[in-house]
């Protein structure tokens, strides 16, 4: 799994449920090699495994994403131009262990990708 | 993230792929979550594709605007062979609305709507 | 089916996908600002007219179809 996508730079956690992760996009990982060649594109994909992996940091243990009930990816973003965002998570416990998670990456009052999802404990 | 096209139309597409241990989406023998997208994701790049090649335009780039309603069931281990269908279900305004199937061994992997964009040169 | 059948088949359907309350759907209420539809959700609502009444509206009638009333006559004429 490509590792060095983004590096946390700030985690303020307000509970295991909710919590911002301020982070930085890396320009040198190989994902940008593909997508696409001379024109780097942060994939959505990416986003939504940084936006579970941060959810981890706050939640302080390992999550599965289940379900996917819509994500919507409104800007385009790169490490070029977006260098540092603010990943928010915010979940609420639906039944034991899984939870639904509503997170968004953006700056300021700009959402550039939101997420409603259910994840679980793994 | 597709390795084999199996049919492609201008109504959809089935496509392959085999799970490669250094697949960038493997994580501890397992492709995760964001390789099943991926993979769906690049299987409608596909069907995008194959419009643009029997019309002998250029291949145009495709974006996903929105990802919906998606059953991630089955994490497929390092091995699997995931098959995949893309089935166009209507496009407005110059976005395309696709659904997708993706099976390992006959058993549904998951499930998944994509709205895309084609952007014109 | 009958007109009335219809609206009612209409409203309950988009108001349901949409998440709005059934009773702010009038027929002269614009369709975009009651459900409040960007260009996604305006591809949902077609495939879900689509796969409900077997109706699609064509791209260039898209535009013409701006209230409920112009939706339902639209389809009854289809359906």
């Amino acid at each position: 799994m490509i590792d060095d996508y983004f590096y946390i730079q700030q985690c303020t956690p307000y509970s295991p449920l909710k919590g911002i992760v301020r982070v930085r996009l890396n320009p040198d990982c190989r994902v940008y090699e593909g997508h696409f060649p001379g024109t780097p594109v942060s994939p959505g994909v990416c986003n939504i495994e940084m936006i579970r992996r941060c959810a981890e940091v706050v939640h302080g243990g390992e999550l599965r994403i289940l379900y996917v009930k819509q994500c919507r990816l409104t800007t385009m973003m790169s490490p070029f131009s977006h260098p540092n965002v603010d990943v928010s998570i915010e979940m609420q416990e639906k039944e034991s262990g899984v939870y639904r998670l509503s997170a968004s990456i953006g700056e300021g009052d700009m959402a550039y990708l939101t997420l409603k999802a259910d994840v679980s404990d793994e | 993230m597709v390795d084999v096209v199996w049919s492609a139309s201008d109504t959809g597409a089935e496509t392959g792929l085999t799970v490669l241990p250094d697949n960038i989406f493997v994580r501890d023998g397992v492709f995760r979550e964001p390789g099943l997208i991926e993979h769906i994701a690049q299987s409608a790049a596909v069907y995008a594709g194959y419009g643009t090649f029997v019309r002998g335009e250029k291949p145009k780039l495709g974006f996903i605007g929105e990802i919906k309603d998606c059953e991630l069931l089955i994490l497929p281990p390092v091995g699997s062979e995931l098959h995949t269908e893309i089935q166009l279900i209507t496009e407005v305004g110059g976005i395309r609305l696709i659904r997708a199937e993706v099976r390992v061994n006959e058993k549904v992997a998951a499930t998944c709507q994509m709205k895309i964009f084609l952007k014109d040169d | 089916m009958e007109k009335n059948e219809l609206i009612a088949k209409v409203n309950s359907v988009l108001a349901e996908e949409f998440e709005v309350e059934e009773s702010i759907i009038t027929p002269d209420a614009n369709i975009k600002q009651t459900l409040q539809l960007d260009s996604l959700s305006l591809v949902d609502m077609v495939a879900l007219i689509e796969s409900e009444f077997g109706v699609k509206i064509q791209p260039a009638d898209l535009a013409k179809v701006q209230t409920f009333e112009a939706l339902y006559n639209y389809l009854a004429e289809r359906v």
